[in-house]
């Protein structure tokens, strides 16, 4: 192929040859191409991670991309005069819209409900922009290079970037810089091909010399501003995240912290405080009494004795609140894997009062280590407790599954003195129904005698429990403590009656060799969200 | 290999789009660790033409002497102190016996070094139920007959395996992900053909395949399957699609440290028809432990160490009509002692014998009917100060990636049931060249520094940010892993199943793969053997 050589002693402005500057238009393809290509793939990312289901959403995303770009094209011709004008501003248009398409799609699924509208739309809107760019071009370089050779080059630039795009983007883009840096990143790549274009694509031979220096100034600022927006926003990227996360909350958060474990977040409403943990609430302040009250007190009236005590979780100090109400209690065994988690419920402020400084009550205990590995700790064989309160998070994963399984149960049985009683925090029977009845089920294969129970928590909805000895026993008909909100003799004795609707269905027994729990769990709790 | 570039030798080791991407990131960071492996230094003495002269000292006379002490001699061993019979020495060249069962810790995290599992044995191999009841790895039969059940803990736990595919992970090991009908059918027809060897009557009524080797079928019309590599007999099933293959080469690369190609048909399909129990059935659960197959070692070494003498080598053994001389090379002290013992068990890896054992004159030696084939394996222990970033499904214990030369990774703390904190990976690297000497030569050719490009290079496309969280990698490099059991391999081991002069044969070569069941069924009949031989009180045969 054969370029067309300009006349010698033509110069645009910025001096560079006419050839040099088709050089650079063809360069100018390649980039808006893989820019391109790139938006859409983050949007199509953005689209599976919050929404699943990726087939769906790529095809989505991809049909609208390519529709948008034939609209953009067909506008092209309603262009007539300044084409090298219009360039340049539809890059930097593309640049703003491109560059922040992956902030713009993270913040609107944190902050509105409008996120498919939003998705749509910023994607038909770059489409649209991006669409414009490769006609224009074609037309401004016709006017230098013959129709056939100019298609043929330009095109094939043109689906040469989609290449490296799309191979950049899944190999060293997303690995390296994640969906947000990545869009902004493109996006200055957009603003800065607007800029350079300035120096270059003003002075064709036989072009419209349209432009005066005013008005290339301008729009050389105009550049400048977007590039230092892409910027800034790339430098500041974690702080979206952040900023997104936050916003899924309800309510102000006043408190976060990634541990090594979880995710920690305290927010506040106008009359209460939420703990969460990994997005999961833990406990609202306004009915935690109920959660708690009906987690400490039926094992505390069942049981024999009270000397000493064993909490496995429990890391927000509550259960130990109640525990300390008991007189009898002459040592408490607090096992929290999480020591930001202990740290943060006894020097919070808000925490602090919640648990009445539980956590550094001389009776107290506090264990760091993995619940499973303390409780099978060989060392420790010999030593046992009267009360055995057992607090985890829900068994969403298989990290704490384990510690719903007869094996965990049958070491937890070994540290239960003869007369002690235990409980178990077992999620809902109502949302999770096979869930509930499992962790029941599982306490009795591992030779624990079980009276499941339940309670309403209204944050949590209905809740559930599974009380135990080793020995046969009747259910508890009253707590012998004070002061307590909720719990009297009624309210204890109405805890063990179950209505229809959270019956036992039949279920397996969760084994750490199968994980039954894990999966009953997520099927039931997919139903409700 | 010296010369070649970083990239070639990643192209040599994971193949070009690995090192192509590798290949474009900075150079990577050099990793603290060590490399290791036996003790090829003093095995080579072996082949030294010139013999040492032997003491003058009269000889030290035992009853029976244990050649190797991998799981094999220390099984034949348990099995003596079971029996109440004292009067035997184990002689192993390493440091610590046990073989290719071995392990390290590093304080906190026990972990394998070579084999790391067994399958919960069935009802039929008496020899394993007795060990593993011992250890207490099984539950107590409800009734007699009971097939095993494991115990819980023992049991590997859920999740049990993961496949990195395209860019995610999924659970278990067949890349279900994207599969068509047309290949889940495959793998139907596969699993139905598996299961009509599972029920196959055998002309003598024996299971066509069954652990141990010694109790399945003669029947020649299972027997000739010895003759077909399993690939050609994958083809006139007309099994032909890309993922049953992989999953079947995985299968192979896994168990026999072979491809597809040069693995027979009746060694592949033993691997999946041995380990199921009854049509229909799920194959038997695996039974592992943090150091994998090092608890069984501990376990074997608890009863058996008073009698173990490591750091020995045995480098000439002298049958004769009455007794066995043996020349033992004591390689901390550097001195020689000679014994005299009525009978030997030869537990070494067999290619060693034609080198120690001098032939009885009048008999062909075993050695001159059989040739063995011998796997080099990799094997490195990741030491990470946390948990690898994962994309999909979680981390499980068996860690496969798809397009991998390796097998992957076993996670040292997924038994341990520690799902926090610092962790130890240990990834296998069989190296399955059809010649098991170039195998050995690729092996033995790269430097720690080369092997960690490579395994990092393989495992950082499935974790990003992996190499930030690696303390150190320390490989071992077994030239000698495992018998291949090869196109013709089960015919060449009838060679080394009947006694020779006094010497026994043990070792899991006998059975030509690496199977700890193997190993332990050929020691505890040798032993057993023996003790018959010498009038000793009547005992309840394990074999």
């Amino acid at each position: 192929m054969v370029i067309e050589e300009p006349e010698k002693g033509e110069q645009s402005p910025a001096g560079l040859s006419a050839r040099t500057a088709t050089w650079l238009l063809f360069a100018t393809v390649l980039v808006i191409a893989t820019a391109g290509i790139v938006y859409e793939l983050v949007a199509g990312a953005i689209a599976s991670y919050v929404l699943g289901d990726s087939v769906t959403q790529f095809s989505l995303v991809i049909g609208v991309y390519l529709s948008a770009l034939g609209v953009g094209s067909y506008l092209s011709k309603f262009i007539d005069e300044k084409l090298e004008r219009a360039f340049v501003e539809i890059e930097f248009a593309t640049a703003l819209v491109g560059g922040l398409s992956a902030p713009i799609l993270f913040l609107s699924f944190a902050y509105t409900r409008a996120f498919p509208i939003i998705l749509y739309g910023t994607v038909g809107l770059v489409g649209t922009l991006v669409g414009l760019e490769l006609p224009l071009l074609i037309r401004l370089l016709k006017q230098r290079i013959e129709l056939k050779d100019l298609l043929a080059r330009a095109l094939s630039f043109d689906y040469l970037g989609a290449l490296i795009g799309s191979l950049l983007f899944s190999l060293v883009l997303v690995p390296r810089l994640g969906l947000v840096r990545t869009s902004l990143l493109f996006g200055l790549l957009n603003a800065l091909v607007g800029i350079a274009s300035t120096y270059f694509i003003f002075s064709e031979p036989g072009g419209p010399r349209s432009s005066s220096g005013t008005g290339l100034r301008g729009a050389r600022i105009r550049g400048a501003f977007v590039a230092a927006i892409l910027v800034v926003c790339f430098v500041q990227a974690d702080r979206v995240t952040t900023l997104s996360e936050e916003e899924i909350y309800a309510d102000e958060v006043i408190f976060a912290k990634q541990s090594a474990y979880q995710r920690i977040v305290v927010t506040h409403s106008s009359s209460s405080y939420q703990l969460f943990l990994n997005g999961n609430l833990q406990f609202s302040s306004g009915d935690e009494y109920r959660y708690h009250e009906a987690l400490v007190h039926p094992p505390f009236a069942a049981a024999a004795s009270h000397r000493r005590v064993l909490v496995l979780g429990g890391g927000d100090g509550l259960a130990a609140r109640e525990i300390l109400k008991y007189p009898d209690v002459e040592s408490i065994t607090l096992v929290d894997i999480d020591p930001d988690m202990t740290k943060t419920s006894d020097k919070m402020p808000v925490l602090r009062s919640l648990n009445e400084g539980s956590l550094h009550d001389p009776k107290m205990h506090i264990v760091h280590e993995d619940a499973m590995v303390w409780i099978a700790d060989p060392s420790r064989r010999d030593v046992q407790f009267d009360v055995i309160i057992i607090d985890f998070p829900d068994p969403n994963n298989y990290a704490l599954g384990k510690l719903y399984t007869t094996r965990f149960y049958s070491l937890v049985r070994e540290k239960l003195a003869d007369g002690g009683a235990l409980t178990v925090q077992a999620t809902s029977p109502l949302f999770a129904r096979s869930a509930f009845w499992c962790i029941a089920r599982t306490m009795e294969a591992a030779h624990l005698a079980t009276r499941p129970y339940h309670v309403a928590v209204p944050s949590f909805g209905e809740w559930g429990y599974v009380l135990a000895k080793k020995e046969a026993f009747e259910p508890p008909i009253d707590a012998h403590v004070s002061p307590l909100r909720f719990l009297d003799a009624k309210a204890m004795q109405a805890l063990f009656i179950f209505s229809k609707d959270m019956s036992e269905p039949p279920v397996e027994v969760n084994r750490l060799n199968n994980q039954m729990l894990v999966q009953y769990y997520e099927r039931e709790w997919k139903k409700w969200n | 290999m010296i010369g070649l570039t970083r990239r070639q030798i990643l192209e040599a080791f994971l193949a070009l789009p690995v090192a192509s991407a590798a290949c474009k990131r900075p150079a990577p960071r050099v990793f603290a660790g060590e490399i290791r492996g036996a003790r090829v230094d003093v095995g080579h003495e072996l082949r030294k033409a010139s013999r040492a002269p032997w003491p003058t000292t009269p000889p030290k006379k035992i009853g029976t002497a244990i050649v190797g002490g991998g799981p094999s001699g220390l099984s034949a061993a348990w099995r003596f102190e079971r029996l109440g019979y004292a009067d035997y020495m184990v002689f192993d060249l390493e440091e610590r016996a046990g073989g290719t069962s071995q392990f390290g810790t590093d304080g906190v995290v026990p972990y394998p070094w070579g084999a790391h599992y067994v399958p919960l044995p069935t009802a039929n191999n008496p020899a394993l139920v007795t060990l593993l009841t011992e250890m207490g790895a099984l539950e107590k039969p409800k009734k007699d007959g009971d097939e095993p059940e494991g115990r819980e803990e023992c049991l590997i736990r859920d999740p049990e395996e993961r496949l990195f595919y395209m860019g995610k992970w999924y659970e278990g090991l067949y890349p279900r992900a994207g599969a068509t009908a047309d290949d889940l059918d495959e793998l139907a027809r596969f699993q139905k053909k598996i299961d009509e060897f599972v029920a196959k009557k055998t002309s003598d009524a024996r299971r066509p395949f069954s652990i141990p080797l010694a109790t399945a079928t003669e029947d020649p019309a299972i027997l000739a399957l010895d003759q077909v590599p399993l690939a050609d007999w994958l083809k006139e099933q007309n099994l032909k699609g890309d993922r049953l293959r992989w999953f079947v080469d995985y299968g192979c690369r896994d168990d026999y440290g072979l491809s597809l190609a040069d693995t027979s048909a009746y060694a592949g399909l033993f691997y999946y028809a041995s380990r199921v129990n009854h049509v229909g059935e799920e194959t038997q659960d695996f039974l592992s432990w943090p150091n994998g197959n090092g608890h069984i070692v501990e376990h074997l070494l608890s009863v058996t160490a008073q009698r173990v003498r490591p750091s020995t080598l045995v480098t000439e053994i002298i049958p004769g009509e009455k007794d066995v001389r043996l020349l033992a090379w004591d390689t901390r002290t550097n001195s020689l002692e000679s014994y005299v013992a009525d009978e030997v068990i030869f537990a070494a890896p067999k290619f060693t014998a034609k080198h120690v054992v001098r032939p009885l004159p009048g008999v062909t030696p075993p050695w001159e009917q059989s040739s063995l084939d011998y796997g080099a394996w990799m094997v490195a222990n990741i030491h990470l100060s946390g948990r690898p970033e994962t994309r999909g499904f979680p981390l499980a214990w068996d860690n496969v990636l798809y397009d991998s030369p390796s097998l992957g990774y076993v996670v040292a703390t997924h038994q341990a049931l520690r799902d926090h904190g610092p962790t130890v990976l240990t990834y296998y690297y069989p190296l399955v060249d059809h010649d098991a000497r170039k195998a050995r030569e690729r092996l033995l050719a790269l430097t720690h520094e080369e092997w960690c490009h490579v395994i990092v290079a393989d495992l950082r496309r499935a974790h990003v940010g992996l190499e930030e969280l690696i303390e150190r990698i320390d490989i071992n490099r077994w030239g000698h892993a495992m018998a291949r059991p090869t196109v013709g391999a089960m015919k060449q081991r009838l060679a080394y199943t009947k006694p020779y002069g006094r010497i026994h044969f043990a070792h899991s070569d006998t059975s030509s793969m690496g199977l700890f069941e193997e190993a332990q069924h050929w020691g505890v009949r040798a032993a057993e053997e023996i003790l018959l031989g010498r009038g000793h009180p009547s005992f309840g045969r394990l074999t």
